[in-house]
């Protein structure tokens, strides 16, 4: 294993889960502080392109939860489907429910937004990440 | 110019075609009685209408809810105008439906014939019964429609298409005009009912409007009854068949613009420029008909000429005020019908039987068609207005009106002209034919007609000599159908209108002139052939001109609008956009309040810089990847400005996408073994460059101005106040951007992420090409 | 939430679609299509006995949500997009006929662009209307890029640039409003912008007009139209010309005809002019081709022209005719492209030199044929008559004597074209003397598409009195309505 190989390696192993991480943080936290679905969505897409760069297409592809097509939809999806459990409680289409559930030390507020933005997070990941992926694909391929 | 094949050798082609689709007289025989029940309908409408018309007084009105929002209701009114062509509609329909079986026996689409013939009659129907304007144009349209289907019957041959064509498209263009002129009149009359509008012509005859809704009215009665200039397309039209022609061009359609004048005569007979207009228009186009008519050799398209002219006598004789006019316009219409059905059927009987319709092959058919000859003689006895027939008391009633009217001496002499030359086509079609001398040297056996082709002729005629004996037993129906027209008529009177003396005097006239153009045929018709020049100024050619005026136009202007280079369609597109706002800014210019400029904050300025000079940049290299980073400057510097006026979420955002852009499509470009040269300026691009220029800068100006204006005005701060208000207590959210995204606009939201959903579906298959090829 | 379904139902159901395996794909497809109408018939029940139906996204209180309204209008072309899209379901059943590629983006893209649509017409906020232009332009893009050969990507290209151009305009044009009354709720907008001083408003509607323009591929905007339709499908063509240039047209109603009332004068006279070209321009550019599908496609900018004219009357008939002539003009057109793609089934061509003898061979088509057209010359009883009547009888009466001597010049030549195609596809024989009508086979979804599609037609020309007081109602409650 040449020096290369295992700067690939630890870089897989490592700095691809904490880009990752580090990208669901940004989504996490978007609510109340710079961040979002947007910003995670494409420093998860910038996580897929390292891998890409540094290895190949494919292998991002195959580190990808779902191919990027389905997991684009399944983001919008979400994102729709978050704007539903509003309306079986009887308010209009995309309004947001709260439940803020208390802990010893502080307390947990979940809600559909978290779903939203979790939505817009995947919609950008496979969309963007797949336009990417598909793009870096098609050079690999020239060569 | 004229039609190509349209005269002389069209006649036998004709013939050549239909025989070889045509059987042998038996086959015929069964055949005709199988398509018989084609004459069911009409027959029975016709004995309805006579019934009716004995146990039932006139008018009959009947009215149906068909669209109120329009005010436009299924409303029929059958007056004595509205029941003469009822009765004409119906009974020559008959006639038809039986001569049809037998001409078109054998031959297969007959049946095609005989729909479009009852479709056709029923819209004369309604169209002649209408008391809405908007209903009659419905059936006036539907007509020009299945007479353009009729007349192209013989769809294989051009000649046919192209006077089809030439049918639909003049008397289609002229029921554009007429229906301007309805939706005028009845905004000026205040209604759509012809009732109510005749009631109300005195208010109606004061508005300003009126000549112009007349005019448009006029345009488009006159294509439909192929009055000068629209007069051409009618003869042309002789290319349906024969049942076909007799119907269409005796009885019904090109009468029904006559028809409409007539109907509107009740209203404005007293105005100048309705008399005027009509006697003119009339009296020229039956003059124009007659000398075309010498020119022809073709029997049918002589009957076709002097259909014009009769039409142009109509014309003339609505024009004119008074009651006799009235009358004689009623008079002409039957007796017209009468004598110019047989003539046709007589047409399709020697055609059928001796193969020609040129009169010059055609003399002596007395032996050889001896019933067709006693239908011929005795409708070219009413054409000729002599006595014991319906046409005398036509011409009498005719002549008692121009007296009554007391016409121009241009307009006598003119109709003097016109009877002559129909004394001269009643003597062509059954003396010259008949009873001329028989050619020694024939080839062909011409044979006479089978019956289902000769009762309906001799049926007609037998009609016309019985109401020339007997004016008497048609007086109610004339004197009712006058009345329609000009509404203070007395039906009663119509028995001592007739007057002996006028009548004899201007029948021996045109008598006269019409036997010395009938031995002058062939010497006039040679002198007319030399004037063909002439035709150059006809307005048949101005109207094979305007077509091809019309493909010049069309040619000359697609090919420039749709050149198929997207640079110069971008430019035009930019171009007509920066021109209209720009027009906009001037006009708005003078009111706006332009901002005084104020001093912008440093890292604003320089932000703007950094973009201005990314995107200049842009325009100006040309090497992929060096272009590829000035673009991303123009990114960046959207980030940083974004960053600088308190949006750090948009600004990390835009940095994110920037940076993932820049590095893929860097690595794509580098990845890529050979770098593409230099982005080639194709010819054709770079003659737009100096325009490009140009509007880009303008466009660039305008956009700038439209910001000024804009930021000029105090900025109304009620939305993002309500956002950072309620982002907290409301969102549960501090931040606020995150907040309007996923939650205030989150529907904007769901919208973009779709987009750059389906943008990936719609992108893939073409970068999955790309890696395969 | 009924008013939402014009956009969820389709979204959900081409999101279904991608998450599908393509043996899937069709059949929920299928039941996303067959739901549409039914949402929209319940939307349009819904708005005609109670009036318009509205609803803020999140419960915010206006003007800061996102409000989706519906009247009848929208409702009215909620229901073509619907029904279109069950059209052009049926005819891909086949599989024959001039049909798409059966390839795994059809569907999902389909239901997307139906989705941008239907939002377009239910939205009221500026921005949220320029969200669902983009949503249609990108799916519009992909069907045209479909069949990926060469000139599909040629026509793709020039569709995305100049498409693209007008987007960005409508981008300006909103983010300029919104910085000159800080408002895009549509209501709160209309109301700001008519507090504005004269100077501004007039630059900026016109600017926002213009982007609506190109969308409707108005003269002198229009070049996309007839570069790019001619290399669809023919379903996805009828499509297209059913539904795309009726967006950018329904917005140039909604927001001259309603929310910006009223607008300034000479916007309109200048719209008027823009139509006459529009009308005269089309209807030559049909005279002037021989393909079928670029016959037809000009002919869709010359009836765009009309529906501009009655929406130039600036008035509530205006607006009725204008909206009578889209519904007329997206039933007709997609119809008769339909029709195209039956003669090209029939003689393998589009181009009229090369066909013909079908008045013999296929004189049910014929008639099919003649009574569309018939409708689209505007010849009595038909939707076309009823439409352009409407349309002159406006003009007439307030008193634009020339537009309406242009609209109906524009009539004539479109006559002439329409002739043209009779003549030379029905008419006349077909070139090759050994040419014979090939078996109908694999068509019947086909023939029940286009029947379908004709009988409505029908009945819109010879019932038309309920179409008619439908729209009536329509335009009136256009100002009062959102």
């Amino acid at each position: 294993m040449g020096p290369r190989a295992l700067l690939a390696e630890i870089f897989l192993r490592v700095l691809h889960p904490a880009l990752l991480l580090a990208s669901l943080w940004i989504l996490l936290r978007g609510h109340n502080a710079p961040g979002g679905g947007f910003i995670g969505g494409l420093l998860a897409v910038a996580a897929s392109a390292a891998v890409a760069l540094t290895f190949t297409a494919a292998e991002a592809r195959r580190r990808l939860p779902l191919p990027p097509t389905p997991l684009a939809a399944l983001g919008v999806l979400l994102a729709l489907l978050s704007g539903l459990p509003g309306v079986l409680g009887g308010h209009p289409f995309l309004t947001h429910l709260w439940f803020i559930v208390p802990l010893p030390v502080s307390e947990l507020p979940l809600s559909t937004v978290i779903l939203f933005d979790l939505g817009v997070y995947l919609a950008v990941w496979g969309a963007v990440g797949g336009f990417c992926l598909s793009l870096l694909a098609a050079v690999e391929a020239e060569r | 110019m004229s039609l190509p094949g349209a005269n002389g050798g069209r006649a036998t082609a004709r013939h050549e075609e239909m025989s070889a689709a045509r059987s042998d007289a038996p086959l015929a025989w069964t055949a005709g009685a199988s398509a018989l029940p084609w004459a069911l309908l009409p027959a029975s409408l016709f004995g309805l209408l006579v019934g009716g018309l004995i146990s039932v007084p006139l008018p009959w009105r009947v009215s149906w809810r068909w669209i109120p929002a329009l005010d436009l209701h299924f409303a029929l009114y059958v007056d004595g105008l509205a029941a003469q062509f009822l009765l004409l509609i119906t009974g020559i329909g008959t006639l038809v439906a039986v001569y049809g079986a037998g001409y078109l026996a054998g031959d297969r689409r007959r049946w095609r014939v005989f729909t479009l013939l009852l479709l056709f009659m029923l819209a004369m129907i309604g169209a002649v019964s209408s008391d809405h304007l908007l209903l009659l144009f419905v059936f006036w349209e539907l007509t020009s429609v299945l007479s353009f289907l009729l007349v192209g019957f013989d769809h294989a041959r051009e000649s046919s298409r192209k006077a089809a064509q030439q049918a639909l498209l003049i008397t289609g263009t002229g029921g554009l005009f007429l229906l301007a002129g309805i939706i005028l009149l009845a905004e000026i009359g205040g209604s759509y009912s012809l009732r109510q509008l005749i009631a109300a012509a005195p208010a109606i005859a004061a508005d300003a409007r009126l000549p112009a809704a007349l005019t448009l009215l006029f345009i488009g009665a006159f294509s439909k009854s192929a009055q000068f200039p629209f007069h051409f397309w009618l003869p042309n039209a002789m290319a349906a068949p024969t049942p076909v022609s007799a119907y269409l061009h005796s009885a019904t359609l090109v009468k029904l613009g006559i028809y409409l004048l007539a109907r509107l005569d009740a209203a404005f007979s007293d105005l100048p420029f309705w008399e005027y207009s009509l006697v003119g228009v009339g009296t020229l186009t039956a003059v124009v008909a007659a000398v075309q008519t010498v020119r022809e050799r073709d029997l049918k398209r002589i009957l076709a000429w002097s259909t014009v002219a009769t039409l142009g006598t109509l014309t003339m004789l609505v024009g004119l005020p008074g009651h006799g006019a009235a009358l004689a316009v009623a008079a002409l219409f039957f007796a017209h019908a009468l004598y110019k059905a047989p003539l046709f059927f007589v047409a399709g009987n020697l055609d059928h039987g001796a193969g020609t319709r040129d009169i010059d092959r055609l003399t002596g058919m007395r032996r050889h068609l001896p019933w067709t000859a006693v239908a011929a003689l005795l409708a070219a006895l009413s054409m000729a207005g002599l006595p014991l027939s319906f046409g005398f008391v036509a011409k009498d009633a005719m002549t008692l009106a121009k007296v009554e009217a007391g016409v121009f001496a241009l307009v006598s002499h003119a109709t003097l002209f016109v009877g002559s030359v129909s004394v001269a086509v009643a003597a062509v079609a059954a003396i010259h034919i008949f009873w001329g001398r028989d050619a020694a040297d024939r080839t062909t056996h011409p044979h006479e007609a089978p019956l289902p082709m000769l009762l309906p002729p001799l049926l007609l005629v037998a009609l016309a000599v019985l109401f020339g004996l007997r004016p008497t037993l048609v007086d109610p129906l004339l004197g009712a159908a006058a009345q329609a027209i000009a509404p203070s008529f007395d039906p009663l009177q119509v028995d001592s209108s007739y007057d002996a003396w006028p009548v004899a005097e201007a029948s021996i006239a045109t008598l006269v002139f019409g036997v010395l153009i009938y031995f002058g045929w062939d010497r006039l018709h040679a002198l007319l052939d030399r004037a063909r020049d002439l035709d150059e100024l006809g307005p048949e050619s101005w109207y094979w001109r305007k077509l091809k005026f019309v493909h010049r136009l069309a040619a000359w202007l697609t090919r420039r609008l749709q050149h198929g280079a997207l640079p110069g369609y971008l430019l035009t597109l930019a171009g007509a956009v920066t021109l209209m706002l720009l027009a906009a800014l001037l006009v708005a210019g003078a009111e706006a309040a332009w901002p005084s400029p104020a001093p912008l904050p440093l890292p604003v300025v320089g932000c703007a810089l950094l973009i201005a000079g990314g995107a200049l940049a842009a325009v100006l290299v040309r090497d992929h990847l060096v272009l590829l980073l000035v673009s991303g400057l123009v990114g960046y510097g959207s980030a940083l400005l974004f960053l600088f006026t308190g949006a750090p979420d948009l600004a990390l955002t835009q940095f994110a996408v920037e940076t993932v852009f820049v590095v893929v499509a860097a690595t794509t470009l580098r990845r890529l073994r050979q770098m593409p040269a230099p982005l080639p300026v194709a010819a054709s691009e770079a003659r737009w460059r100096p325009l490009a220029l140009l509007v880009a800068l303008a466009f660039s100006l305008a956009l700038s101005a439209l910001l000024l204006l804009a930021a000029g005005l105090p900025f109304d701060t009620q939305l993002s106040d309500f956002f950072a208000a309620e982002s907290l207590p409301a969102a549960h959210g501090r931040n606020v951007v995150n907040v309007i995204i996923v939650d205030f606009r989150a529907l904007d939201t769901l919208g973009e992420i779709a987009v750059v959903a389906l943008a990936l579906v719609a992108a893939l298959p073409l970068l999955r090409r790309a890696g395969r090829s | 939430m009924l008013v939402l379904t014009p956009l969820l139902v389709p979204l959900a159901t081409a999101l279904v679609c991608l998450l599908l395996p393509p043996a899937w794909q069709q059949r929920a497809s299928l039941a996303g299509a067959l739901l549409l109408p039914a949402c929209g018939l319940a939307l349009a029940g819904e708005v005609v006995s109670n009036g318009p139906l509205t609803v803020v996204a999140g419960g915010w209180p206006l003007p800061f949500g996102i409000e989706f309204a519906a009247d009848r209008l929208s409702a009215a072309l909620v229901l073509v997009a619907a029904l279109m899209l069950n059209v052009v379901l049926l005819w891909q059943a086949g599989g024959s006929a001039d049909a798409a590629p059966a390839a795994p983006t059809l569907q999902p893209l389909l239901q997307g662009l139906v989705a941008g649509a239907g939002a377009a017409f239910v939205t009221a906020d500026l921005f949220n209307l320029y969200v669902w232009f983009e949503l249609t332009l990108i799916c519009a893009l992909g069907l045209l890029a479909l069949r990926g050969g060469l000139r599909q990507l040629d026509a793709t290209l020039k569709y995305f640039v100049l498409n693209v151009f007008g987007t960005l305009l409508l981008l300006a044009a909103v983010a300029l409003l919104y910085a000159a009354t800080g408002q895009l709720n549509f209501r709160a907008l209309g109301a700001a912008t008519a507090a504005l001083p004269a100077g501004i408003a007039l630059p900026l509607l016109t600017l926002l007009s213009l982007a609506f323009l190109i969308k409707a591929a108005a003269f002198p905007f229009f070049a996309w139209l007839p570069a790019s339709y001619h290399t669809l499908p023919a379903p996805l063509l009828a499509l297209f010309s059913a539904l795309l240039a009726k967006i950018g047209l329904y917005a140039l109603v909604r927001t001259l005809g309603a929310v910006f009332q009223p607008a300034p004068d000479l916007l309109f006279a200048v719209l008027g002019w823009i139509a006459v070209v529009s009308m005269l321009s089309g209807a030559l550019g049909a005279a002037y081709h021989w393909d079928l599908r670029r016959i037809l496609a000009f002919h869709s900018i010359s009836q765009i022209g009309y529906i501009l004219l009655a929406i130039a009357l600036a008035s509530p008939a205006g607006n009725a005719a204008a909206i009578l002539f889209m519904l007329h003009h997206s039933l007709v057109k997609a119809a008769l492209i339909l029709t195209a793609a039956l003669i090209f089934h029939a003689c393998g061509h589009y181009d009229l030199r090369r066909v013909g003898g079908l008045y013999a061979g296929r004189p049910g088509l014929s008639l099919v044929f003649l009574l569309l057209a018939l409708s689209l010359i505007g010849i009595p009883p038909s939707s076309g008559f009823w439409s352009k009547f409407l349309v002159v009888r406006q003009t007439l009466l307030q008193g634009e004597y020339l537009w309406a001597a242009f609209a109906l010049a524009a009539g004539a030549v479109t006559l002439y074209s329409m002739l043209k195609i009779w003549l030379e596809a029905f008419w006349k024989p077909h070139p090759d003397e050994s040419w014979r009508a090939p078996a109908n086979d694999r068509l019947l979804p086909a023939h029940a598409a286009l029947g379908g599609l004709l009988l409505l037609i029908l009945s819109f020309g010879l019932l038309p009195e309920s179409w008619i007081a439908y729209v009536m109602a329509a335009a009136d409650s256009l100002r009062g309505g959102s």
